[in-house]
């Protein structure tokens, strides 16, 4: 009796542990859609917030549009009242999860992941799979990656008098520092 | 002949200096400067939460993208952001020195939305406003 009540507590133990939640609300999260010889179209956001359960490998990230900075203001502009329409649509947010995740298998050396789910943007969802390189420093998991996307997929139109100045592929950046909550 | 000369230079002035104008003030004209601009309203950081939680739409409606100033006590202070009350995150425009823990402070900044993940109210470009 005395064993079990022993083994249970353990096991809560290691229950709790697993439950584990890492967190980042300055996550940095960058996009670039330029084409060769045209001025450049990218932004960046530093307040990306995100969630990791280190137990189940579920990570939530959200990101304030209105949040992206551009070089340009003009672009800025143009970003948030045509394309995203920021006003309407203020967040986009992804829900996925890394595959095959294991909080006790990760260390300071970088290993690749694949991460998948619903990324949701301008109101549309669309299922994305990326690649990813997760590292652990003690209290520190940090994920960085990219992948790609298109703005049709998220009904974002571009007019046809910039189109060949706005890249077809949208590429992301994201790195997230995410600390024990 | 004089009036002619007159409408003349103003053409020249306008061919000349026209596309400057619009080179300057439209297609590179400069970010809002938060610092700058007068806020339109000071609202408590629960209040401002409270505001957010209820409805979210109508919140965003009069506070997204708005110079607003928040009012509360620094929960949460890192170098380059700070956590009022727990309820509305803002990221410093310049990295912040004196600590501010569990003191009260008054911050201006850019309000961009809610973030559901943490259930904070977002500000950007803030700023200190007293000493």
């Amino acid at each position: 009796m005395k064993k079990r009540i022993v083994l249970l507590f353990l096991l809560a133990g290691i229950f709790h542990v697993s439950a584990q939640k890492y967190a980042t609300k300055t996550g940095n999260l960058k996009f670039e859609a330029s084409v060769d010889s045209f001025e450049e179209v990218a932004a960046e956001n530093k307040n990306t917030s995100a969630i990791l359960d280190s137990g189940t490998g579920d990570i939530a990230v959200l990101t304030l549009m209105k949040g992206f900075r551009f070089k340009v203001a003009l672009m800025e502009e143009h970003f948030n009242e045509n394309y995203v329409e920021s006003d309407k649509f203020p967040k986009a947010s992804f829900k996925g999860k890394i595959e095959d995740f294991d909080a006790s298998k990760i260390s300071a050396t970088a290993k690749t992941v694949k991460i998948s789910g619903d990324l949701t943007l301008h109101g549309k969802t669309k299922k994305v799979t990326t690649n990813a390189k997760i590292s652990k420093s003690d209290d520190k998991i940090t994920v960085t990656g990219n992948f790609e996307v298109k703005a049709e997929d998220f009904d974002i139109q571009i007019p046809k008098l910039v189109s060949k100045k706005v890249a077809d592929k949208i590429k992301v950046n994201f790195n997230l520092p995410l600390t024990k909550m | 002949m004089n009036k002619r000369k007159i409408t003349i230079l103003i053409v020249l002035l306008l061919v000349s200096f026209g596309p400057y104008y619009i080179y300057q003030n439209i297609i590179y004209k400069d970010a809002r400067d938060i610092n700058n601009e007068k806020s339109i309203l000071t609202i408590s950081a629960k209040n401002l939460e409270n505001h957010y939680a209820k409805n979210a739409l109508q919140a965003d409606s009069k506070y997204l993208n708005k110079t607003i100033e928040i009012e509360g006590t620094a929960t949460e202070v890192t170098d380059s952001s700070m956590v009022i009350d727990g309820k509305v995150f803002c990221k410093m425009n310049e990295i912040v020195k004196t600590n501010f823990t569990n003191k009260p402070i008054n911050i201006k900044g850019r309000c961009i939305g809610f973030d559901d993940l943490f259930g904070v109210v977002k500000l950007d470009q803030c700023s200190i406003q007293q000493n």
